[in-house]
């Protein structure tokens, strides 16, 4: 698999999301997941926009009438990406910020999604919405979603727990909702969307970026702290504070790591130098029980 | 360790450079883009600060490369195996004869000049000499310390002792290190001072120099020869007013008669201190061109009046005694009551009045009558004591033996029995004895003696005459300010034939003296030792002329006394209850005049110097030094390798810090 920081030489995102997925699949050698997305279901009239080579020519020889094959997963519950894109996103102390991660990690889902057949939306929010896409499938969705990640610019602060609960109230039909953030917000606040939306029968992922430099505060002297949210500044001598620095750290990530395995959403610490293939594992691993289930 | 180029040493203060480096970039810490700032304002704000110093490895090893280069610059030569710097050893006189006009102010100049051109590196110490020596600067390199000593030495009113000085000079030596060494002697090099040999003890390998300061006294007039006397209207004293000048000596005699309500004169003071004791001074009536010895003082005991007590209830002694006490009248044409006394009365008071208190002891030994004795004496009175033929010398030596009897001069008293006794040695330069004629003492050793006893002196007291076999017969030992003599026999029939003898009265008068002598001592000399006869721990204030108060303990005044009498004066000594006023004089030697020559201390001073041993000059010294040391090459080297060390550090730091950002 290939690291953030090879990717980031590729440049355009949809290649770098085939790149990904692809590499990704074959790896597993055998998909396990091929024939869930060809499992015939039923017909439907055809409608423009629909894919021609979807169109049945067999129906169409019989019957003269242009129908499409609707294949089961295409009745899979929605895939909904939630993507923060506060100022913290743009911590970079290797060559790929966490914001490019993130959309590395959101383009490779999509793909995957989409590819599976798997209506996929998007939601790229700080303490506002800044880009929303319903949740959709096709090529051409797909490609529209990515030019969104490509458009998103980290900035501000953010407001997770009210963004996910104005977004759940959105939704019609149950899903899998992927959170991408670093969770600098209220843990409370986080915590108590992610129950209520468990509630409501929504799976649910969240995948907390967090960086190593941020987690083991390795930077060595003394440093003018700089805030990327709130623009405030803070002299530390980082040898001097470590210690406690990573303590607090700590406790924050066991505390969300309890709090989500309480409410049954799965918790993944990803840290935007390692490949993303432990993420897509993951979101298959979901997809798989989810379907499991009759969804 | 010395310096070959000390003005380097300077170069130390780039030591703050480093540090100064090191305080000013922990002032301009990096700006570093942070997520969220939330988990550093969770910890402890003190925390947040950054350390004083980063890097102190660093820090260390940069101040470590300047010390080792400027030291190296500084050209250090290490002295090993005993070879040390050269020692100067500079003694100032500070007798009473540098008090004369621009010798001492000369002296210090000769001093510092000597200091200024001392060699780098070579040592000095600073020792002023009179009667005792005293260090005012130990051996240093440091000319500060040096010049300051010099700025403080001030003559004392102590003689001129160039031994004492050059005593604590081979004392010095002997704690150095076996090298080079010079002693210079800064004194006015009076005649008088010079006219012992020296036995100083310095060793051979030392030169000394000597340094005469001071231009000759013109013309000095001081008192000489002075004495003190009582007579029936107070006390009587005596001066020679010696005037010297160039052309030779005059000198004129004064006598002076103080009377109880008589006013001051010309050329003397006195009072009656609250102790009844006499101090005052007596003044040289001369213009001269040195005042420093124009005044002799003088602190007389209490007066007492020249009265014998016989203490005596039977037998013939009496008589023998009061002819004799009447015969010493003719002898000294001076007036002396005889009173007397069955037995020694209870109160010490009764013989306050009496110069000289006469017992006979008969039968066994009373406590009382001891102790009565003992106090009189120790307030300054004697006591002379005869033996009579009855005496219980069990109960004595017994009474010797206990506390109540410790101050008697004896330890036991054994009888003599079966043979013929006579006297037979005598001390006469003992005061006692001192009166007596060759023909009184032949005479009193044919005197026969019925009865007699062998005295076993103490430790303290001295035997004034012993019996033909050898035997004590005559002791006499100090009980404060006076004695007590004991004398083995009595003067009545029974036991000798002592009274009639034509000996007897030049003995009583000669004992008469020595007590009026040694209870009108004339003044002390500067740097005299001061024996309080009491216990060692004992505090005693010393008080001076100007009402400076010292404090210190009895036995301080015994072993250094010019640290408390070092001028000219009287002194007030309070001690144990008691008030005591003691004058010092200074030795009459420092009112010479006349100053040694050139030859004279050449002969005296001139020490011959190993040849081996001798540098040059200091040039040669540090040639040579600097020719067998390598101690500079180590500490450039030295500094090299940590230099080194501090790169490695330096580069390894940067490419840490380049991987943080």
């Amino acid at each position: 698999m290939l690291k953030p920081s090879v990717l980031a030489a590729i440049g355009r995102l949809d290649l770098i999301a085939r790149t990904v997925v692809e590499g990704f699949l074959v790896g597993l050698h055998k998909s396990p997941y091929h024939g869930l997305s060809q499992e015939f279901a039923e017909h439907r009239p055809y409608i423009v926009g629909d894919e021609l080579r979807r169109i049945d020519w067999r129906v169409y020889a019989r019957t003269d009438r242009l129908y499409v094959k609707e294949s089961e997963e295409e009745t899979n519950a929605p895939v909904r990406l939630l993507l923060d894109v506060s100022g913290s996103l743009n911590f970079a102390p290797h060559n790929v910020s966490k914001l490019d991660y993130a959309r590395y990690l959101s383009a490779a889902l999509a793909f995957l999604a989409t590819r599976q057949g798997d209506r996929v939306g998007l939601c790229c929010f700080n303490e506002e919405i800044q880009a929303s896409l319903p949740a959709r499938g096709g090529e051409r969705h797909l490609q529209t979603l990515l030019v969104a990640l490509e458009q998103a610019r980290a900035s501000g602060q953010t407001r997770i727990g009210q963004t996910l609960l104005r977004q759940a109230a959105q939704w019609r039909r149950r899903g899998l909702l992927i959170l991408i953030s670093d969770l600098y917000d209220t843990p409370e606040e986080i915590v108590d969307a992610v129950t209520r939306i468990r509630r409501a029968r929504h799976d649910v992922i969240v995948f907390h970026l967090l960086d190593r430099a941020e987690r083991f505060l390795e930077q060595r002297g003394t440093y003018e702290f700089h805030d990327l949210e709130t623009g405030e500044t803070l002299l530390a001598d980082a040898d001097r504070v470590r210690k406690l620095y990573i303590e607090r750290v700590e406790a924050s990530r066991a505390f969300f790591q309890h709090e989500f395995e309480r409410t049954g959403a799965d918790y993944i610490e990803l840290d935007p130098s390692e490949p993303l293939d432990k993420a897509l594992a993951i979101y298959l691993r979901r997809r798989k029980a989810g379907k499991a289930k009759g969804r | 360790m010395v310096f070959l180029s000390p003005l380097t040493l300077t170069g130390l203060l780039l030591v703050a450079l480093p540090l100064l480096i090191h305080l000013l970039v922990r002032r301009r810490a990096r700006r570093l883009d942070f997520p969220t700032l939330k988990f550093l304002r969770e910890t402890p704000s003190f925390k947040l600060y950054p350390r004083r110093i980063r890097q102190p490895l660093l820090l260390a090893l940069r101040a470590a490369a300047i010390i080792l280069l400027v030291l190296g610059l500084s050209r250090p030569l290490l002295t090993l195996h005993g070879q040390s710097s050269p020692a100067r050893f500079i003694l100032m006189d500070a007798s009473l004869s540098m008090k004369a006009r621009g010798r001492a102010e000369a002296a210090r100049e000769q001093a510092s000049a000597i200091v200024n051109k001392l060699a780098t590196g070579e040592r000095a110490t600073i020792i002023a000499f009179s009667t005792e020596a005293k260090t005012l600067a130990e051996m240093t390199a440091d000319r500060g310390k040096l010049l300051e000593a010099i700025e403080r030495f001030q003559p004392t009113g102590g003689a001129t002792r160039y031994d004492a000085g050059l005593r604590e000079v081979a004392a010095q030596q002997g704690r150095e290190p076996q090298g080079e060494s010079e002693v210079d002697i800064i004194s006015d090099f009076q005649r008088g001072g010079l006219e012992k040999p020296l036995a100083s003890g310095v060793t051979a390998s030392a030169r000394i120099k000597t340094y005469p300061v001071g231009s000759e006294v013109e013309r000095n007039a001081f008192l000489w020869d002075e004495s003190v006397g009582k007579n029936e209207r107070g006390v009587q004293l005596s001066a020679t007013e010696i005037v010297s000048e160039t052309d030779g000596r005059r000198g004129a005699r004064q006598t002076f008669t103080i009377d109880a309500d008589e006013a001051e004169r010309p050329g003397i003071e006195w009072r009656r201190e609250s102790n009844g004791q006499t101090t005052g001074r007596l003044k040289a009536t001369e213009p001269d061109d040195f005042d420093a010895d124009d005044e002799r003082f003088f602190a007389l005991p209490a007066l007492r009046e020249r009265r014998v007590l016989l203490i005596e209830d039977e037998g013939s002694a009496v008589l023998y005694l009061r002819a004799a006490f009447e015969a010493t009248r003719v002898e000294t044409a001076e007036s002396a009551r005889l009173d007397r006394l069955r037995q020694v009365p209870s109160s010490v008071a009764e013989l306050a009045p009496y110069s000289l208190v006469v017992v006979i002891l008969r039968g066994a030994a009373r406590v009382d009558e001891a102790s009565v004795m003992t106090e009189y004496a120790r307030a300054g009175g004697v006591v002379w004591i005869f033996l009579a033929r009855d005496l219980d010398t069990d109960s004595w030596s017994a009474l010797a033996g206990k506390e109540e009897g410790r101050e008697l001069p004896f330890e036991s008293i054994t009888r003599i029995s079966g043979q013929a006794l006579s006297l037979g040695a005598a001390d006469t330069d003992a005061p006692q004895l001192r009166s007596l004629g060759e023909g009184a003492l032949s005479s009193l050793r044919a005197v026969r003696i019925n009865s007699g006893y062998a005295l076993a002196p103490r430790d303290s007291a001295e035997t004034l005459m012993r019996w033909n076999d050898g035997r004590p017969a005559f002791v006499s030992g100090r009980i404060g300010e006076g004695a007590m003599v004991v004398l083995a026999t009595s003067p009545e029939r029974e036991s000798s034939e002592m009274g009639a003898s034509p000996s007897f009265p030049a003995l009583a008068s000669s004992v008469l003296r020595a007590g009026s002598a040694m209870n009108e001592p004339l003044s002390r000399t500067v740097g005299e030792a001061v024996q309080l006869n009491v216990a060692p721990d004992t505090d005693v204030k010393v008080t001076n002329m100007d009402g400076r108060v010292t404090e210190t303990k009895a036995r301080e005044l015994a072993r250094h006394p010019l640290d408390y009498f070092g001028e000219p004066g009287i002194y007030r000594l309070e001690f144990a209850g008691t008030q005591k006023y003691v004058a010092f004089n200074s030795a009459a030697t420092e009112s010479e005049r006349a100053l040694a020559t050139e030859d004279t201390l050449k002969a005296l001073f001139s020490v011959e110097q190993k040849p081996k041993s001798l540098m040059a000059n200091a040039n040669n010294w540090r040639e040579a030094l600097e020719r067998s040391g390598s101690t500079w090459r180590y500490l450039l080297g030295a500094a090299f390798l940590v230099a080194l060390a501090e790169l490695f550090v330096a580069m390894r730091h940067s490419r840490v810090t380049a991987n943080n950002q």
